[in-house]
C-alpha cells in the first residue's frame, strides 16, 4: 500500500486482507469443504455471490438494456450490449460483498460509467465503446488520479476499500 | 441577432467563436433520469448530480447541444422559459463559456433551422442553439462538470 501523490487515498494493488478471508471464506462456506476444484470455481462462486449481494447491478444494466434509440433527447444510439456485459462482469470481479449501491451511467458517445459520489471523494470505472478501460478518483478538494487498463483496476480497488468497504 | 458567427447546424466543421465572450452562460438540458445520480454521505442520500456523462457527445457529433444565455436575454427569455420546452426534461445545468473552453475545443453558435420532416419540438427552429465543440476527452468531461451548476432538477431521490 502506498499514497498516491498528496491523496490521502490509499493505492493497493489488492483488496485488504480482510476483505479477501471475509469473501473467500463466504465462497468456502457455500461451497462445502473439498468441493473446490479449480481457482476458476472459486471465482465464479465469489462472482455468483457478489451478483447476487450487489443486485443494483444487475437491476441497472437491465434497464440500460433497455434504452431506445434517442434515449438521451439528443439522439444516442441504444448501448452496445456487449459493453453492458463487460461492466457487469468487472464489478462482478471488483465489487466485495454487498456494497453501496453505485449508479451505472451511459454516455451518448456509447461508453458506460459506474460511479459513486459522496461529500467527501467521487470516483468512477468508465468503459469507453472503444473498449479503453479507465478509473478516475477525486478526493474532496483534491487533484484528479485516473488510471487506465490494469492500472485501472488497481485503483478502483483502492477506491473501493477506501469509500465502499 | 448578435455579434456570434452562426454556423451550419448540419455541419460537421465548428471553430470557437471569439465573439461569444468567457463570461457567456451556456445551458444544457439533461433529458434523461440515467444521467442524474445521488449524493452521499456514508449510505444515506442526501442529494444529486448530474453525471459528467451527460457531456458525452456521439462520436458523429461536431458538438455537444447548449442554449446561449445573451441570445435568450435578447429575446427577453430565461433559461427557466426554456425549461421543459424540450421533452422529457429532467434538469439545468449551466457552464460558463470559459469553463467550456477549457475542457473543450470551444464554443459555437449553431442556430437549428425548422425541420419540417421532424415531429414535435425536434421540428422547431431554435435561434437560442449552440454547441460546446467536441472532442472533449472523459477527463474534460468531469473538469467541465466540476465547474457546472444544476439549476434545476427534478428527479428526486436515488
Amino acid at each position: 500500500v502506498v499514497n498516491s501523490g498528496t491523496s490521502q487515498l490509499k493505492y493497493a494493488s489488492m483488496p485488504s486482507p480482510r476483505l479477501l478471508a471475509a469473501t473467500f471464506s463466504g465462497a468456502l462456506a457455500l461451497a462445502g469443504p473439498g468441493t473446490l476444484s479449480s481457482n476458476y470455481e472459486l471465482s465464479k462462486i465469489i462472482q455468483t455471490r457478489h451478483a447476487e449481494a450487489n443486485r443494483w447491478i444487475t437491476s441497472q444494466t437491465n434497464a440500460l438494456r433497455q434504452l431506445e434509440p434517442n434515449w438521451d433527447g439528443y439522439d444516442a444510439e441504444p448501448l452496445n450490449p456487449s459493453i453492458i456485459l463487460r461492466m457487469e462482469t468487472l464489478l462482478g470481479d471488483l465489487l466485495p460483498h454487498e456494497v453501496i449501491s453505485g449508479s451505472i451511467v451511459p454516455g451518448a458517445d456509447g461508453s458506460l460509467q459506474a460511479e459513486w459520489h459522496f461529500d467527501r471523494a467521487s470516483f468512477g470505472l468508465l468503459l469507453e465503446e472503444c473498449g479503453r478501460l479507465s478509473c478516475w478518483v477525486r478526493p474532496h478538494e483534491q487533484k484528479e488520479i485516473e488510471e487506465f487498463e490494469l492500472a485501472a483496476r488497481d485503483l478502483f480497488t483502492s477506491a473501493v476499500i477506501t469509500y465502499l468497504a | 441577432m448578435s455579434g456570434f458567427t452562426a454556423q451550419n447546424y448540419f455541419g460537421s466543421v465548428r471553430f470557437d467563436d471569439p465573439e461569444i465572450p468567457g463570461s457567456e452562460v451556456l445551458y444544457r438540458h439533461c433529458r434523461t433520469p440515467v444521467q442524474i445520480v445521488p449524493v452521499r454521505v456514508g449510505a444515506v442520500t442526501v442529494g444529486e448530480k448530474i453525471s459528467d456523462q451527460a457531456f458525452k457527445g456521439r462520436s458523429s457529433d461536431a458538438g455537444v447541444s447548449i442554449e446561449i444565455d445573451s441570445l435568450l436575454a435578447k429575446a427577453n427569455k430565461s433559461w427557466s422559459d426554456r425549461y421543459g420546452l424540450m421533452p422529457n426534461t429532467k434538469a439545468m445545468i449551466s457552464v460558463t463559456a470559459a469553463d467550456a473552453r477549457v475542457s473543450s475545443k470551444g464554443v459555437a453558435w449553431t442556430p437549428k433551422p425548422k425541420q419540417p420532416d421532424l415531429e414535435g419540438f425536434a421540428r422547431a427552429e431554435n435561434e437560442f442553439h449552440g454547441e460546446i465543440i467536441l472532442p472533449i476527452t472523459p477527463s474534460q468531461a468531469r473538469q467541465l462538470f466540476s465547474q457546472a451548476k444544476i439549476l434545476r432538477s427534478d428527479v428526486g431521490g436515488a
